[in-house]
């Protein structure tokens, strides 16, 4: 179970209640506050706690029999690996982002272990079953990536509260309180600027800010870096004619006016989140937020010991001061640039990526992840479903047959093979040569890459490079891409990293096997019925009630899978096999198919 | 979003609600925090149930039930624990239930039903029940459903096996906040005054080229999409006797007319603002219509005689009615406005016309129910909630009614209403996939238990042929009642036999699964925000379906 938060918790409890044998939770989050309003084995005082320790803890103490371990930890770390995942008969999906998704995805695929992939937001929710080669995987329909923005819109050009914002968050924030090394995912730093000037300008821009923050314990601290962002370089800014001439420039503010006016007001009058607040409300509470943050770095300061880190504060949606401060110098740089101003309310929700999220929602979700792994541990996936909450009062949610994998889908449509290499003598060579031509029989125009590109026919200046030199690590994937007329569908491989004998060569070498060719490779995808759908075509909700019922596995039941059908309902019975009063009476008298053991479990014939 | 915001800077309780605010509001959570849920029947579904709704705070909770914890039970509720073996199941059930929340109150009685509407009916009448809401968890006799006052919402639910209904009834149930995807009312049909000027005078030297001393580029493509449609509203009327473009081929004729209009000499070829004019043409070009909801309201027999008893939503519902009916049928202006390509200071003076237009019709409306209060002496018109009529206003035209059939009705086997829906449900040309049979074999349960005062299933081995058979000739003599005029439906058999072979017992992943289904109704109901069911949800965990009826 990877995620240990509103679905997680839920899932545990099912799990755990069911009887499952043996669970494992990676979670590498803490408890907070907000989280108590539906992750129930969580209280007041588990908050800064890890969530899979504690989610281990709570629910543990409900059935002694479950092994249950705990791991807090990134899912993404070398430790779960490719073998790690293989251990499990289903992975659970609980997770809040799309890149950790991705990367499970990727490893169950690899593992071909089947994946039940699940999330919510507010009233909505979806639940989908993964298996290779059997239904699409979650990277077969395209998926919206968050938001990121050109440098130059956020630093220059800001057009709408958003840019503010991530400039407030990802920038100001940043060069005063953080370390402006780390790359934020906000910013797209490829983006063209107008002209490499303003790139210039915009690095000495944040060298002068980091100077400021020297003196930080000065009590001008504030004067000078409101004067420094929203004066002195928003004057400079306005200086370039050549940007302005089909936008509004930028008024400058001047702190001697602004806090002019702020005087003899008190910080508490900016404190409604939900009212949108005036320039010298926005004034008063980015002084008071700035000394706030100031304050905590000089106290940590003072207690840093020996050559410990600079101590540095981070943007997070419930620290308070930090939200404070974020919402001020946003809304003042909308003044400057004629933008919208945001309560703090909305700020939050914007800056933080909040998803609206109850325990209702998580509890349905996690309910049908379960039912989903029943159908997955008996292999049976054409009974598996996709499936869609919404909140419309017509009905609770929609089902569908799952999708067959897409068969232009480059995580999931691809040929797969695993060999071991000692990375620090391999080279790419030896993988070129030995595995691909020579093992694989692969031709001469290929493109070889990790998350690099390592090889194609124009590029060959890494063929003498070890593959540790290339960045592999214990575990690697490598996509094999065919360029030759008439190509194979591209090959993954995975390379683990081995002490081989010096003496040998140091890379195995698989046995070779028919690669399927990309224009047969779609011939043979059946391609998806119109009942079936396509959740890519958006969301569920909207289909009519025909098709989404039409679908469903009892329109066959008058045909000759009627049978089937009548299987699928009795085996059900099987793994809930704690159910209060369920094993009294032998389901035998009502239908031929199904016997009791003598442990209790329901086993067909 | 939330229509009264909380003052003050955020407390740690509005930290820990946060991502439920973002749903249903100050509102909402001050509704929700108000009421106090009696649960009848401490089962594993119950607890989750409850759980749902102590998590998100309510008020308080009362745990009813009469048995002692078994071992049973340990297996499928999460709810009781070792510790609880043989001691009062509600005891222990609102004890590790309230754990869940100190923000609620919670409580138990070891006691049913049965013995209290007999022993202490004062516990469940209106007059002086302190219950707001009940959910009443399968088995319970039909003859106590049916004693159940009318004034309190109640939620039936049933739990066996991979199974699972809710029935809800509730006295007439009216939404303001359903949260429709957009509360946007552009009124590009039906301008008032101030709005047209305010379009003319925007765009006076709009098609006049810069080199005639017309509007420069800048300018001209950041005239905000809402004025560029009324300006070429008026043009179009001028050419066509005075008619807007209402059907399909004359919408189309009106797209191509603002691209002709469209500046292409700019960079990039077009103009943001005309594309998205051209965009809105479909969706927002249209005669303002009462929604079938709204006029549902408005004609609603409250709203037609108002005395000192009437309810503040209904006198506001007369309000709104009069308003329209002295302003050409059209309703107080919602005053919302979608995102556009302007200019910050031209989007703000637009945006800030049909705020006043909006405010200015909610105070009209407000005028209405202080004379409507003041007429009747009502015993609240010297507190007359300014943000509850904006807030209606706003949504005027979303507004929801629901009257639910009553549960005698539904079992009296002589409403036609009930039956047409079932009879309907069967003769469909996909019955096949329909849960309606899930429906009748539950009813039959619930008669088979009415009757024997037993689960079917829940004995010996020897009477589960048995049971089944007294089932399958309850659904007969159902479908005969109602006159279904064919032989029982093999899906019903289906059922049945699963029903009975459940045993009455309950799964956990059920429960569980039921447990969010029926609190997120609950929520609904409580928060009266977003459109809750009616009347009955089914959930059959084998196709992993719902299914609603209104039965
Ligand atoms: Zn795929």
């Amino acid at each position: 179970m990877v995620g240990a938060g509103g679905i997680g918790c839920e899932l545990l409890k099912n799990l755990v209640l069911t009887g499952f044998g043996e669970i494992h939770i990676v979670d590498m989050d803490t408890i907070d506050l907000s989280n108590l309003n539906r992750q129930f084995l969580f209280g007041m005082q588990h908050i800064k706690k890890s969530k899979a320790m504690v989610a281990k803890e709570t629910a543990g103490k409900f059935n002694p029999n479950v092994k249950l371990e705990a791991h807090h930890a990134n899912i993404k770390d070398p430790e779960f690996n490719v073998k790690w995942f293989g251990g499990f008969n289903v992975v659970f999906n609980a997770l809040d982002n799309l890149e950790a998704r991705r990367h499970v995805n990727k490893m169950c695929l690899s593992a071909d272990v089947p994946l039940i992939e699940s999330g919510t937001t507010g009233f909505d929710g979806q639940v989908q079953v993964i298996k290779r080669g059997k239904t699409e995987c979650y990277d077969c329909t395209h998926k919206a990536t968050p938001k990121s923005f050109p440098v130059c819109t956020i630093r220059s050009t800001p057009s709408q509260p958003i840019h503010c914002i991530v400039w407030a968050k990802s920038y100001l924030l940043v060069e005063i309180f953080g370390t402006s090394e780390e790359s934020s995912p906000d910013l797209d730093p490829t983006e063209d600027s107008e002209n490499s000037r303003e790139i210039a300008n915009l690095k000495r821009e944040a060298e002068e800010l980091k100077n400021i923050r020297e003196k930080m314990d000065s009590p001008d601290f504030a004067a000078t870096v409101f004067n420094k962002v929203f004066r002195d370089d928003i004057n400079r800014l306005r200086s370039m004619d050549e940007m302005w001439k089909s936008r509004k420039p930028p008024e400058a503010l001047d702190h001697q006016m602004v806090s002019d006016e702020a005087k003899g007001i008190d910080a508490k009058v900016s404190e409604n989140d939900q009212k949108i607040w005036s320039l010298v409300e926005n004034y008063i509470m980015f002084e008071d937020s700035l000394r706030r943050l100031a304050e905590r770095v000089l106290d940590m300061k003072r207690d840093q010991v020996g050559d410990e880190a600079a101590p540095i504060i981070t943007f997070d949606k419930d620290d308070e001061d930090t939200l404070d401060f974020v919402a001020a110098s946003a809304n003042l740089r909308s003044l400057v640039f004629g933008i919208n101003v945001k309560s703090k309310f909305d700020i939050k929700q914007m800056a933080g990526n909040i998803i609206p999220a109850i325990a209702t929602t998580n509890a349905i979700t996690a309910g049908l992840c379960v039912l989903q792994a029943f159908k997955v541990l008996r292999d049976d996936f054409t009974s598996a479903r996709t499936i869609f909450l919404s909140r419309l009062a017509d009905r609770a949610f929609c089902t569908e047959k799952p999708s067959p994998p897409n068969p232009t889908c480059g995580v999931c449509s691809v040929a797969r093979t695993a060999i071991e290499a000692d990375i620090e003598r391999a080279t790419l060579g030896d993988l070129l040569d030995n595995v691909l031509r020579d093992g694989l029989r692969y031709g001469g125009e290929i493109t070889v890459m990790t998350s690099q590109l390592l090889y194609d026919c124009d590029f060959d200046d890494n063929i003498d490079r070890t593959l540790k030199g290339l960045g592999f690590s214990e575990e690697t994937f490598v996509t094999v891409v065919d360029d030759e007329d008439d190509p194979r569908i591209n090959l993954e491989v995975l390379v683990t990293n081995t002490q081989l004998p010096e003496d040998s060569t140091p890379i195995t070498i698989p046995a070779y096997f028919e690669i399927p060719k990309k224009s047969s490779a779609k011939l043979e995808t059946p391609e998806p019925s119109s009942l079936n759908g396509n959740s890519a075509n958006g969301s569920a909700t909207k289909r009519s009630i025909e098709e989404v019922i039409g679908s469903d596995e009892l329109d066959q039941s008058n045909g000759p899978d009627t049978k089937k059908l009548r299987r699928d309902i009795v085996v059900e019975d099987r793994v809930p096999a704690s159910a209060k009063k369920l094993g009294k009476m032998p389901a035998t008298e009502m239908d031929d198919i199904v016997v009791i053991d003598d442990d209790g479990t329901i086993t067909i014939d | 979003m939330a229509s009264s915001p909380p003052s003050g800077s955020p407390s740690s309780k509005e930290k820990k609600y946060d991502r439920q605010l973002r749903l249903w509001g100050a509102n909402g959570q001050n509704r929700l925090e108000r009421a106090h849920i009696a649960l009848f029947g401490a089962t594993a579904t119950g607890c989750e149930v409850l759980k749902n709704l102590i998590l998100p705070s309510i008020g308080r909770f009362t745990v009813i039930d009469d048995k002692l914890v078994e071992q049973a039970d340990l297996g499928v509720n999460f709810f009781l624990d070792q510790d609880s073996l043989g001691k009062p199941r509600a005891e222990r059930a609102a004890a590790l239930l309230g754990e869940l929340n100190p923000d609620v109150a919670g409580g138990f009685r070891i006691d049913n039903l049965e013995s209290i509407l007999s022993n202490t009916p004062g516990l469940l009448d209106p007059r002086t029940t302190e219950f707001t809401h009940l959910l009443l968890m399968s088995p319970i006799p039909t003859p106590l459903l049916l004693q159940l006052p009318a004034e309190i919402p109640i939620f039936f639910v049933h739990s066996l096996g991979f199974i699972t209904s809710l029935r809800i009834y509730a006295p007439t149930h009216t939404i303001i906040e359903i949260h429709p995807d957009s509360l946007v009312d552009l009124r590009l049909f039906n301008p008032w005054p101030e709005l047209s000027e305010f379009a003319l005078e925007k765009t006076s030297t709009l098609d006049v080229p810069e080199s005639e001393g017309g509007m420069g580029d800048h300018e001209h493509g950041h005239i905000p999409y809402v004025l560029l449609l009324l300006k070429y509203l008026e043009d179009w009327k001028q050419s066509h006797q005075g008619h807007l473009p209402g059907s399909y081929s004359e919408k189309t004729l009106f797209k191509s007319m603002i691209m002709d209009r469209m500046r292409t000499g700019v960079p990039g070829g077009i103009e943001e603002n005309y594309v998205e004019a051209v965009n809105a043409v479909m969706g927002d070009l249209r005669t303002a219509e009462l929604s079938s909801g709204t006029k549902e309201v408005l004609n609603d027999p409250e709203c037609q005689s108002i005395t000192s008893q009437t309810d503040e939503f209904w006198i506001i519902a007369r309000a709104v009615k009069d308003f329209a009916g002295s302003n050409n049928a059209l309703l107080p202006l919602s005053g919302a406005m979608p995102d556009m390509k302007a200019e910050s200071r031209g989007y703000v003076a637009l945006q800030n016309l049909y705020r006043a237009k909006a405010y200015s019709d909610a105070a009209a409306v407000e005028r209405i129910v202080r004379d409507y209060m003041n007429r009747v002496q009502h015993p609240k018109r010297n507190q007359i909630d300014r943000d509850a009529i904006q807030l209606f206003c706003r949504h005027s035209n979303f507004l929801r009614r629901l009257n639910y059939r009553s549960i005698a009705d539904e079992f009296s086997n002589s409403n036609e209403q009930h039956k047409g829906v079932v009879l309907g449900a069967l003769g469909d040309w996909d019955v096949e996939s329909s849960l309606i049979h899930h429906y009748i074999a539950l009813r039959a349960y619930q008669e088979f238990y009415t009757g024997h005062g037993r689960a079917p299933g829940d004995t010996s081995h020897e009477s589960c042929e048995e049971d089944y058979q007294e089932i399958r000739r309850i659904i007969c003599e159902y479908l005969k009642g109602i006159g279904y005029p064919e032989s029982l439906p093999e899906r019903c058999e289906k059922v049945a036999k699963e029903i009975v072979r459940a045993g009455g017992g309950e799964l956990h992943v059920t429960a569980s699964l039921a447990g969010g289904i029926v609190a997120q109704e609950v929520i609904k109901i409580i928060t009266r925000q977003y459109v809750p069911i009616n009347n009955t949800v089914i959930f059959d965990g084998i196709g992993s379906r719902t299914q609603t009826f209104e039965l």
